[in-house]
């Protein structure tokens, strides 16, 4: 405990190392992965996302019927690895710095083009 | 006397992970013990098989969460053996840094769970302090906190550029104090000491017999440490492993703390001689063939197998982890002591469940 004493002293006086969280946040690395935003309008539909994403979180399907491609992209199952963005042609995706809130729900998001 | 058998585990506040362990007693004394595995089993191998090779890089990030970089190092390191294509130095210096940090954090919050294993709680929150600053060096550097990947075959993702590297060398320097701190107690005081002298003691010679591995081997003595083998890019580092004589559990943590101290040296190290160049290279075949690679995991010597027939998809791919080499030993170490003993003693080997059933 003696050797203790001298990093004791110090925390006494030093302010606390956590934040009180949602009135408080803290700054995010530009680095930072951690929301995958998409732009429909940039999209064309070419499948290459869906095809390198490793974790099946983005998924392309024919509609034959309407003659159109539906594209889901499931930020639950998303490992925010940001291979599609190295990958996608168009500059349709980015990664997004701040952390998504924690939410009860989950919701795929959907999006159709092409005829 | 009486003997009386009752589990412990899988849920035990000292066990961050499921195992449990049936201990045999008589009075305060354990005279058996016997494991039972196969609470945390996820498939992984089985899982590696079906994705194309490029895709397990992240699945075998996932096998562990701690030391998630180093098995993805491993898995590329692997795959290109295996593809015949070599990682660009400036890459290898990257991986080693990352490698390191990965290191810090989990022996940071090993020795965190230690002191919390024997009641020291202040010092538990000041190793997981320190552990902070280390994690927040990984997601600036990598964008993640945990589970980074940045490894690919062929290379890494990303870079540590020049703004970033000062940077870098001030979040070392900031845990070197942390450490600086945190040391004395860890190797001097009086409680940390009467808890960890003497108990689970693994003699030399049984820990070489037994295929023990990483601290557990290299607290009993023996100077072994896949590291030497010079992958990433440990052979132009001067990498020397640590060892200690004391084949207790106080040597085991002696060997994560004074590790802690090398890693930093060979993070600064890797930074300072980290040469420019390219970050990855394309494979431009599929993996075939047989392939075998071992890296130093914070708890041990790692073992890949991978078998390719040409194809996108892997045939077999084996992981033996640390964990699952030093359960032998613990089953050794823990007859004999007494049963508040077995939460420190089951700690010293570093038990990490999830890597050992993937
Ligand atoms: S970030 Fe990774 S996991 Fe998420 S959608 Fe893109 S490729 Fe898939
Ligand atoms: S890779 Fe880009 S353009 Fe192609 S489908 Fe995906 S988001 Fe759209």
């Amino acid at each position: 405990m003696p050797l203790m004493s001298g990093n004791l002293i110090k925390n006494l006086f030093a302010g606390p190392v956590t934040r009180p969280y949602p009135v408080a946040k803290r700054r995010s690395f530009p680095r930072a992965r951690a929301q995958l935003l998409y732009n429909p309008t940039g999209c064309t539909y070419c499948g290459i996302c869906a095809n390198i994403c490793p974790a099946n979180a983005i998924q392309m399907k024919e509609d034959r019927e309407s003659l159109r491609i539906n594209r889901t992209y499931d930020s639950f199952a998303c490992i925010y690895c940001a291979r599609c963005i190295e990958f996608c042609p168009n500059g349709a995706l980015k990664m997004g710095v701040e952390h998504l809130e924690p939410t009860d729900r989950k919701a795929v998001m959907r999006t159709a083009g092409r005829a | 006397m009486a003997r009386v058998t009752f589990p412990f585990g899988p849920q035990h506040p000292v066990l961050p992970e499921a195992i449990q362990l049936q201990l045999t007693c008589e009075d305060e004394r354990v005279v058996e013990v016997l494991p039972v595995v196969g609470y945390m089993h996820r498939g992984i191998e089985k899982a590696a098989e079906r994705n194309p090779y490029s895709h397990n890089v992240f699945l075998c990030e996932r096998i562990c969460g701690i030391c998630s970089f180093i098995h993805a190092l491993c898995y590329c390191e692997l795959v290109e053996s295996m593809t015949k294509i070599k990682a660009p130095p400036r890459a290898k210096y990257l991986r080693t840094i990352w490698s390191e940090l990965s290191r810090i954090h989990s022996h940071m919050l090993w020795l965190g769970l230690l002191a919390d294993s024997f009641g020291f709680e202040s010092l538990f929150m000041q190793c997981w302090r320190a552990r902070e600053i280390i994690l927040d060096t990984l997601e600036m550097t990598t964008g993640q906190r945990v589970i980074q990947s940045t490894c690919t075959i062929g290379g890494v993702r990303c870079d540590i550029d020049s703004e970033m590297k000062p940077e870098v060398h001030r979040q070392m320097k900031a845990f070197k104090k942390e450490l600086e701190a945190i040391y004395p107690v860890f190797a001097r005081d009086y409680t940390v000491k009467a808890r960890l002298v003497g108990k689970g003691v693994l003699p030399k010679e049984q820990a070489w017999s037994l295929g023990t591995v990483g601290p557990v081997l290299r607290g009993s003595g023996w100077a072994y440490d896949a590291r030497m083998l010079g992958y990433a890019a440990y052979d132009e580092l001067e990498f020397e492993p640590v060892v200690e004589n004391g084949c207790d559990a106080y040597a085991r943590m002696m060997v994560r703390l004074r590790e802690v101290v090398q890693s930093v040296e060979l993070v600064v190290k890797a930074l300072d001689r980290m040469p420019d160049g390219e970050l990855a290279v394309t494979a431009r075949r599929f993996p075939e063939g047989e392939g075998i690679i071992r890296v130093e995991q914070p708890r041990g010597e790692l073992v890949e197998y991978a078998r390719g027939n040409g194809t996108v998809r892997l045939e077999r791919l084996k992981v033996r982890t640390p964990t699952f080499s030093n359960i032998p030993a613990l089953l050794l170490m823990l007859p004999g002591c007494e049963v508040a003993d077995v939460p420190v003693i089951t700690l010293s080997i570093d038990p990490c469940i999830a890597c050992t059933e993937r």
